[in-house]
Formats: C-alpha cells, structure tokens, sequence
C-alpha cells in the first residue's frame, strides 16, 4: 500500500514535469476552443457564467436567453427514435426533443400536454384523447391526428422492434376519429394502459418526416417532434447537441435555454470533475453512489433526491433446486444484517430495504393505504439463531453450494460480499459470480439459468404494479419475460390479473398489497434497497422538480437560470 | 519501388482473409445473444426476437452468415450495428478523427519525451543523469493508463482546475489524454534511443567525427542519432497500432468518442457487426504501417534496398 502512494505522488511529479514541457504545443490551439477557456477557473470553481452564451449561430426568440446548458450522460444514447429511447441516456435526451400526449406530474399524476383533454370508457376499453390545437413540429408543419396514430401504431410493428412494444399488448386499435380526435381501443381492461401516453410510447413524431427520411432517428436522420429542443446534431460517442424551439407550444413553460450539449462521459470520476469545475452543469440520474458524499460538498451544486421507483434485490430461482425452498430462502434472510449494510453502502441514497418489490418512491397518491400495508409485511430481521432453525427445516441442514450472478455497480457488488461472508457460518457457501451489467440483462431476461441472480428493477409507471407485475405474473416467466424471480403462486396471480382489469385505485391497492403480502410469506427474493433519483445542478438553475420517474420527463422545458 | 509497393500490399489480401476469418470465428464464440441485446434487454415476444434474428441472418449457419459478412465486406457494405442501427462504416467515420487525433498526441508525447531522454541517459550512461531519466521513464510504463487517466483528471482538471477534464475540442483539451496514453511508450523508446545513441557513440565514424574537431553536440545530433532512429522508427510504426487499440481505456476516461470505446461498447453488447468491422480495421492499420515503416526504412538507410 505503501509503495502504491509513493507511486502516486511520483507519476504526479512527472505530469507536472511533462505539461510544462508540452505546455507549448497546447496554448497556441487552445484560443480556437473559447468554451474550454471557462472551466480552468481554479479551485474555487465560480458557477459558469453564461460566457459560452450562444453569440454563435442563430439567435432564437426564446422568452429569455439562458446560453447553453452542459449535460452529462453516462452513455452515449441508442437513437434519436422514441421507440429505442429506453434507458438513462437515451431518455433524457429524446424527451425533451418529442413529447407524449400526456405527461407525469412529480406526484406521478398524469397531466395534458399535446392531448387537451382525454376521458376512458366506462367499460375501460376505449381510451379517447382530444388533440391540442396549433401545436406544430420543429418545421413548422402542423400536428395532426394522422400524425399521432401514426406514431403509436410504429411501436405495433414487429419489424420495428420497439422497445416499448410490450405496452401495447393489449391494444386492439389505434383510430383518428376526427381531425382533433384520437380513439384507442383495447382488448382487455388494462390498467397501465392510462400511462403510456406519457412515455415515449405516446410521443408523436411527424408522420410525414418519418415516411421521407429511411435514416430516421439516426445522427443523419434525425427526428422531428413537437418538444422544447429540436436536434441540431450528434456525434456518435461524444456528444448530442439539441437547441432551443422558439415556436413551443407552451412558451410560458419553456425553453429557458439556447442550446443544450450532452456530453458523453462513461467515467463516473469525470462527471464529477467536470460538475466540479462547472463544464457540466447538469447531471442526473448518473453520480456514482459511492462519490456522492463528495459531491454533496461541492459548493457550487444543488444536490436533490427524489424516492425511486426502482429497487435493487436479489432475485433468488425459485423454480428449481435449491431455492425452491422457501426455508433456505428465509435461512438467508435471517443470516444477514440487511438494514446495516444498507446503511452502509448506500446509507444517503436509497430507502431502506423492506420485504416488498415496491418501494415509498412507488406509492404515489395511495400512500396511506400502501404506507400501512407494508408496516404490517413480516420482518425477517438479523437472527442468526432463526436462521439455523430454517436451515435445520431445509432441505439442505448442512448447507448449500451456490453461484450468485451479479455485475460491478458499486451497491450490488458490495452487497453480494456481505451476503458471501454473512451466510458462511450457516455452510452456504456464495460464489459470486460478476458480469457485465448486458450480460446481466441477458441472463435475467433470457432463459433463467442460473440459482441466484442481483439485479435493479425500475417500475416504467407511477404505479406499483410495474414492479409486482413483470417480476411476479407466472405469465412472465418464459425466455424473455420478466420474471426473474421464477416465482410462481396462482393466488398472487389472481390478484395481479384482476388489478390490472380494475380503474379503481382503492380496489387496485387492496388487491396489490395483498399480492405483497403473499409474496413477503413467500420471500422469493432479498431486497438490497430501493435507490433514490439523484441530481446535481449547478447552483445557478432551478425551476425542474426531480421525480422517481424522471426518465420520461421533458426536464430540460422547465429548467431555468435563476 | 512502386512494383514492390504494389506486391505488398496484394499480400495483404491472404493475410486479411485469414484475419476475418479468425474474428468471425472468434466472436460468434463468445457468449451472449445479439437478439436479446438487440430488443434492448427488455419484455419481448419470442415472434419478435424470431423476426430479429431473421432480419440480421442470425438464424442462418455460421459459414453462411460468414459468407455474407464478408461478402458485404468486399462491396464495402461493413453493415448494421445490432444496437444503434446505423451502418458500422458511418459509426466509423464520425469517430475515427478523434482516435487519430489522440494516437498522433500520444505518439508525439511518446517521441518528444522520449528522445531527450534517450540521448541524454544514452551520452551520459552510468551517471547520475541516466539513472533519473531511467527512473522516471521506467514510472511511466509501470503505471496502466486507466490509473493515470483517473489521476490526471483529478489532478490537473479537479484539485489545479488547469486543463479541461473531458473533451475533444481543442488542443488543450488532448493535452491529458495524450500524456496519459503516451507515457508507456516513453520508457521504450527513451530506452531503445539510449541504446542506439550508446552503439553508434562507439563506433569508427564517430571517433573520425571526434577526430575532426566537430563538437560533441554536433556528434550526437548529426551522426549518432540519425543511426539509433532506425529502431525506433520501427518500432513507433508498431506502436501506433497499439496506441489505437490502448486508447480504449483513455478514450473512457476522458470521453472521447473514438472508435476504442465503440469497439468496448459493441463487445459488451455483443454487436457482431461493428466488433467484426473494428478488428477488421485495425488489422488493417497494422499491415499499412507496418509498409509505411519498411519504405521509410529504405530512405533512411541506403544500405536497405527494396525489391
């Protein structure tokens, strides 16, 4: 350890010894990147001043100019296409170039936004929308019902492949009524159906762009929405450039800037440097868990936390030996000090864990009732002696030989070795087997093979059922469904069916939570925490409220210089 | 010249099949299902993965999906990225500026430290000046590049606040970067020009130079150095190869776009098309230069003759 600091200390004279020597061929390039001049400010690292402010280009008529605003991802993004914009990248930046018919409020409430107004059958199979008027694309063409059926029925298409095709599972048709009037029908009753118009499943792109363009949704095709920002260009693997939409059609609500550039940064450290020094000045979603005390120190950043919707937990197979035993389960429930070791590897940043999927992020407007529900769910607290009982009644008395399935993210990875070391007195032995965070996906939502697997699971809706449904409906369980718990129990799927045929929120939370509970008796699973949204923005901007599902928001629209 | 110009680079061809072959076999290896990566991990329908693997030939045999690879290879037609759905040779081009800029600053990081200190622990072996130059050239291939990525952002960009820490705008922004890249290749190259500089120091014409009165600066910069480049010019052609693939870890760190990164990505989203394509491509670059780096050799040295 030692000889490592003096390596440490060493390489960073040399550094210094080499910048001076190169120093020279730096300076004379660097006047051509005026942008780049701002962030050597120094240690005490003043907001960015609207230095880099657009005097480049076009100025547009936005209500006011508030310069460029820089944006960190974590990754580059899949496609400027709605149907692909399915993860933490990709979303925030799609979304703020094409919006839903509908959106979230930050309670999880649904709001208008290109529908004026929308009303369900009583027999909740025909959902009508009533398009707002005058709402026009980034070329000024005008928005239209054609357009909006066009759109949503793109995601029907099995060529397409969409992301998000699954939402529309149990749609029978996609109709315009009139000019002004958009009628969907469904199959069934379903109750996540209400939502999906507030995600990039209800987004409305130009139906006449897209039929023009074969490269659609590609750095040289484009998109073509109706949101704050239009796309100005990407750079695949290095940055996103979007700028503002003088004609929005809510100018009261937005854009409050010219330009926006996402950076790609997939090194946690340089997000962090770069919030440091004010080259990025925005961030969310993406502060790695493990910097975020020294984050939180910075001056110069307003640090905001909202409950999730996601939960990280161990997934046990409950389909098979040896964790078809629901005492070997509950032995390793008892073995480990769960609330702990939360504190301890995630202590700020997430909700501590309880025996459920759903976390306080998920419960929304039924808080009370699901607030209740979860103080009655069963305890499996820290008994090592418990666990010797459960393990006794097992089928395995002297312990078991197992492989956990995991990849790196700093959370999982450190839980999985407490929950090594915390069941080894017990004879279980834990190998912990890391992967990458794809391969995880492919083992989690591929074919099951594998004992015990820990992953994160974010629900899409403001609904609780989007974490109970796709990890507990028998349903899901085949290659390529959700169901990674392999958990089968007809009375929870009961419950889960006639949920989601219901529109009564009281009905739907008694039937829920009482699927919570069967499944806490059961414990198919150990829950590690359920992760906060997190977000830094430099001090000099407010005006966007965090919420658990963030990712579909149009975050940019409300986002202002003080 | 030409004809042998023209000679090499038909020789190219075998070894470029061969190589495509050994990557197509490679690949379709490793574990992980394209499809699924390809539906984006998420909920799907087995008619949906069955239209996918339909669409890319993913349910064809392994010698027909080579054979079709390779045929769209030939026409020029690298493919379509499994994840981005954007034709590889495009995904190429927009990230390949960024790459080169970073090879050419490591390598001119490389050669500008190297040299002095190559020289000058070559005329001054076994003293106080060559053990420090030693020393710190030794530091410098010692350390990977993802640790001194990290601690040169840190340093310079978090704690001094003197260079940008991420980026790809300006000079400035390259400065970290390449120093972080091209340090490992200082310490070989500072120590192949020692060699070389200590070799020729002791030869005849040397001491006839010495003998004629020229100065020992004059010695060293006009006989003896052109004699240890040789070397080294052989082995920065070599390097440059390994500065495209080693700058994966710095194009990471300092998000930077090139293809290092792609080709990291499109391994973990087993994207058969662009890793096929990459490999490819710096097979290519290896074979290119390693052809540059012989004609070069011909100029500088007239007793090497190419035919």
């Amino acid at each position: 350890m030692k000889s490592l600091r003096l390596r440490h200390t060493t390489t960073a004279l040399l550094m210094v010894l080499l910048l001076a020597l190169t120093a020279g061929c730096g300076q004379g390039g660097a006047k051509s990147g005026s942008e780049s001049s701002q962030s050597s400010g120094g240690a005490s690292s003043p907001a960015p001043a609207p230095a880099s402010s657009g005097s480049q280009g076009t100025q547009p008529a936005a209500p006011e100019s508030g310069g460029t605003l820089t944006v960190a991802l974590q990754g580059d993004i899949t496609s400027l296409d709605p149907a692909f914009a399915y993860d933490f990248a990709t979303g925030p930046v799609v979304n703020n170039v094409s919006e839903g018919l509908l959106r979230f409020a930050p309670d999880g409430k649904l709001i208008n936004n290109l529908a004026e107004s929308w009303e369900v059958s009583p027999d909740g199979l025909v959902y009508t929308y009533h398009l707002r008027q005058g709402v026009t694309f980034h070329d000024g063409s005008p928005m239209t019902a054609d357009d909006v059926v066009f759109s949503m029925e793109r995601h029907r298409d099995e060529a397409l492949a969409s992301y998000v095709a699954w939402m529309f599972s149990n749609v029978a048709s996609i109709e315009k009524v009139d000019d002004k009037t958009v009628k969907v029908t469904l199959t069934q009753p379903d109750a996540f159906w209400q939502y999906v118009p507030a995600t990039s499943g209800g987004h409305v792109i130009s139906k006449q762009y897209i039929e023009s363009h074969p490269n659609f949704g590609k750095p040289d095709g484009g998109t073509m929405g109706t949101g704050p920002f239009k796309f100005v260009s990407w750079t695949t693997g290095s940055e996103v450039v979007l700028e503002a939409n003088p004609n929005y059609w809510d100018p009261e609500a937005g854009p409050h800037f010219d330009k926006i550039v996402f950076k790609v940064l997939p090194e946690g450290t340089t997000r962090v440097t770069g919030l440091k020094t004010g080259e990025i000045q925005v961030s969310i979603g993406n502060i790695p868990v493990d910097q975020l005390p020294l984050v939180e120190k910075m001056e110069n950043l307003t640090v905001v936390k909202a409950p999730g919707a996601m939960v990280n937990f161990v997934a046990f197979n409950n389909a098979k030996p040896p964790f078809n035993d629901a005492n070997l389960r509950k032995a390793i429930a008892h073995a480990i000090d769960s609330q702990a070791i939360h504190q301890q590897i995630a202590g700020g940043a997430s909700d501590a864990p309880r025996a459920t999927l759903v976390g306080p992020g998920l419960w929304g407007a039924e808080q009370a009732a699901w607030e209740a529900a979860t103080a009655k769910l069963p305890v499996y607290e820290y008994n090592l002696e418990k666990a010797r009982q459960y393990l006794a009644q097992s089928g395995y008395p002297n312990g078991v030989k197992t492989t956990l399935i995991t990849d790196n993210d700093p959370v999982r990875l450190n839980f999985a070795l407490a929950l090594q070391s915390a069941v080894a007195p017990l004879g279980i032995e834990i190998e912990v087997q890391k992967v990458t965070w794809e391969e995880l996906i492919t083992y989690l939502l591929g074919n099951h093979d594998y004992e015990m697997i820990m992953d994160l699971w974010g629900s899409d809706f403001p609904d609780p059922a989007g974490n109970l449904v796709p990890m507990m409906w028998s349903e899901n369980m085949g290659e390529g469904g959700s169901n990674q718990l392999q958990y089968s129990n007809p009375a929870v799927d009961e419950l889960l069916v006639k949920q989601n045929t219901s529109t009564d929120p009281a009905e739907r939370t008694q039937l829920l939570t009482q699927a919570q509970a069967l499944a806490a008796a059961d414990l198919p699973f150990i829950i590690v925490d359920y992760p906060y949204q997190i977000a830094a923005f430099d001090k000099s901007l407010s005006g966007y409220e965090l919420s658990a599902l963030w990712y579909w928001d149009g975050w940019a629209r409300d986002l202002k210089r003080n | 010249m030409t004809s042998y110009i023209l000679r090499r680079l038909l020789a190219t061809l075998p070894v470029l099949f061969f190589a495509s072959l050994i990557i197509f076999g490679m690949i379709h290896m490793a574990p992980g299902d394209p499809a699924l990566v390809m539906v984006g991990g998420r909920r799907t329908s087995p008619e949906i993965i069955a239209d996918i693997r339909a669409k890319y030939h993913l349910d064809r045999s392994l010698p027909e999906q080579y054979a079709i690879w390779l045929g769209g290879v030939a026409r020029g037609d690298l493919g379509e990225s499994y994840k981005f759905k954007q034709p590889v040779a495009g995904m190429l081009k927009a990230r390949l500026p960024i790459t080169l800029k970073l090879t050419a600053g490591a390598l001119l990081v490389a050669t500008v430290l190297a040299f002095p200190i190559g020289i000058l622990t070559g005329v001054y072996k076994n003293t106080w000046v060559d053990y420090i130059g030693s020393f710190f050239s030794l530091l410098g291939v010692a350390s990977p590049v993802f640790f001194t990525g990290v601690l040169a952002v840190l340093i310079f960009a978090f704690w001094l606040g003197w260079l940008p820490a991420f980026g790809s705008d300006s000079l400035k922004h390259l400065i970290l970067p390449s120093v972080t890249l091209g340090l490992n290749l200082v310490a070989l190259n500072a120590r192949l020009i020692r060699s070389g500089i200590i070799e020729t120091m002791q030869t005849d014409f040397v001491r006839t130079a010495r003998a004629k009165g020229l100065s020992g600066v004059r010695v060293v910069l006009k006989h003896a150095f052109r004699n240890a480049l040789l070397p080294v010019i052989t082995v920065l052609g070599l390097q440059i190869g390994f500065l495209i693939v080693g700058g994966v870890l710095v194009e990471y760190t300092f998000g930077l776009g090139g293809i290092g990164g792609l080709l990291v990505t499109s391994v973990l989203n087993s994207d058969y098309p662009v890793v096929q394509s990459l490999t490819l491509l710096m097979v290519l670059v290896f074979i290119v230069v390693n052809l540059v780096v012989d004609i070069f050799y011909a100029l500088l040295d007239p007793r090497v003759r190419l035919s």
